[in-house]
């Protein structure tokens, strides 16, 4: 069996609140192999976000280890690990002061890579992936929450980075746009095969993206059940959300969530 | 639309010449005399007639207290702000005496330096420097300190040490805290500029107005005023400027 790209080892993280000490991570292991597009569900404030910051090298575990490719990630993980990475932070983080083409090319400065890449040819191509090529000159507060997204999207791509992690991207979107979104992000993984690591509060979103569902539990978190989502690309664009499997998931999916919160 | 923009264009210099005839009318209908209030036109008079004579010469001497003495205090508060906002325990220790320093009218101190420099050509300078310095710090430090957690999390996803991410987030992120502090600087710098004339002497417009108001030359006295204020304003609105050309994001 393939080794898996991206672990965590029975993770654990607390908080110093002004309450005392609160655990928010309780032991949390996971595997996501390559290609593979995983979800993260769980509670709000069950520090789902806590856990994928820890394991796209923002944050450090109080105890356990993440492992990018068998290796453990240091404390400050540097730029030739971070490199692996490609964040999708939720709404607004885009940086105000630089245009959606110079935000799109940050990550190629940050790394040095603008040689290498060809950063003009690179930001085009992402640019024109998302949709957003005609807009290249725009700044962020001229931009549509959708918009602004997909240049994060097209921002953690430029690098060609291994791993997509994406913290509730669309969370704050209307959900005609999300659904677009939804639809444009599948289509890109199915095109580039990047391995994904999504957080989403959406059973939808998570049944639409993921091959595979990990639900959470309230603070301190703890997987409580993985669930595989058995669909191919053609099924999930077609007419899948008809099939009796989907919806059956779909409930056992949307009552384990409710029983949670 | 086109309409009004003009008529508030206009609206604020409406004002100003009404405030003139206003001054003019009440010099004239009261019979005040020129050595307590002198009447617009007399104070227009002095202007053309010592403008070239002392003014000039005097405002020149001014601008270069200024300018030299802005162009060393911006730098001097940007590092002691950069420093200050790397270390948390920093600035909870240089804050209040950066304020202490911001609010004390430096030209007070001028007898005291005096003691130490003499009559020093550069005492000036000196004045506007430390008047100057602390409100630049005061105001890039508070810019500094409040860089929302997300922005710093983008720098720390790529791996970024203290100093990359201080120029790349924390200063840009920063720019409209930063321009507040060249703006109040530029406006004390005037200040500054002006009170070190009263105290010091040796020319400049601030001493050319006591000097004037000295001998009952009053007019004189509030030509070189009206030269000093234009000078303020011009300063402010150079920076202003700048700000905008700089700040295209807003």
């Amino acid at each position: 069996m393939a080794d898996a790209v991206l672990k965590t080892k029975k993770i654990g993280k607390s908080f110093d609140t002004n309450k005392g000490i609160k655990k928010v991570l309780d032991d949390i292991s996971i595997d996501v192999d390559e290609h593979e597009f995983v979800c993260i569900m769980g509670p709000s404030g069950c520090g789902k976000s806590t856990l994928i910051r820890i394991m796209e090298g923002i944050e450090s575990p109080d105890t356990g280890q993440v492992l990018l490719e068998n290796v453990p990630l240091p404390k400050r993980p540097e730029k030739s690990i971070q490199k692996n990475f490609g964040i999708v932070f939720q709404l607004d983080n885009l940086l105000e002061w630089k245009t959606v083409y110079k935000n799109t090319d940050l990550p190629l400065a940050a790394f040095h890579m603008k040689d290498k890449m060809n950063s003009q040819k690179r930001v085009m191509e992402m640019l024109q992936l998302v949709g957003l090529w005609d807009f290249k000159d725009c700044y962020p507060k001229e931009l549509s929450g959708g918009m602004k997204q997909r240049a994060a999207i097209a921002r953690a791509m430029v690098t060609d980075p291994k791993i997509l992690m994406l913290d509730q991207p669309f969370g704050a979107l209307d959900a005609i746009t999300r659904r677009m979104l939804n639809v444009e992000l599948l289509r890109i993984w199915n095109e580039t095969k990047k391995t994904c690591v999504m957080i989403t509060n959406n059973v939808e979103e998570a049944m639409y993206l993921g091959q595979r569902v990990i639900v959470l539990s309230k603070s301190p978190a703890k997987i409580v059940e993985e669930i595989k989502i058995p669909f191919s690309y053609e099924e999930k664009t077609g007419d899948v959300t008809e099939n009796k499997e989907y919806l059956s998931i779909r409930g056992k999916l949307q009552g384990l969530i409710r029983s949670l919160d | 639309m086109e309409k009004s923009k003009i008529s508030r264009r206009i609206a604020p210099w409406i004002v100003l010449i009404v405030i003139i005839l206003l001054w003019q009318w009440i010099c004239t209908a009261f019979h005040v005399s020129e050595h307590l209030i002198p009447k617009p036109t007399a104070i227009a008079a002095a202007l053309h007639d010592k403008f070239a004579l002392s003014i000039w010469p005097d405002a020149l001497v001014s601008i270069r207290v200024m300018l030299i003495g802005y162009v060393i205090a911006v730098p001097i508060g940007f590092v002691i702000a950069a420093i200050a906002s790397q270390f948390k325990f920093i600035v909870r220790m240089v804050l209040p005496i950066l304020i202490l320093l911001m609010v004390t009218p430096m030209a007070t101190l001028v007898p005291e330096f005096k003691l130490f420099l003499g009559v020093d050509p550069s005492l000036k300078i000196i004045i506007v420097i430390l008047q100057v310095a602390p409100v630049v710090a005061v105001n890039t430090l508070t810019g500094f300190t409040y860089v929302p957690q997300k922005k710093l999390d983008v720098m720390r996803g790529f791996g970024c040490g203290r100093w990359e991410t201080f120029f790349r987030v924390t200063v840009p992120n920063a720019m409209p805290q930063i321009f507040t502090g060249l703006k109040l600087g530029s406006i004390l710098c005037t200040i500054a500029a002006m009170s070190a004339d009263l105290s010091v002497g040796q020319g400049g417009l601030g001493y050319r107005i006591s000097n004037s108001a000295a001998v009952s030359a009053t007019d004189t006295a509030f030509a070189a005023i009206v030269v000093a204020a234009i000078i303020g304003v011009l300063f402010y609105s150079l920076i202003a400027i700048i700000e905008k050309k700089v700040s295209v994001w807003n």
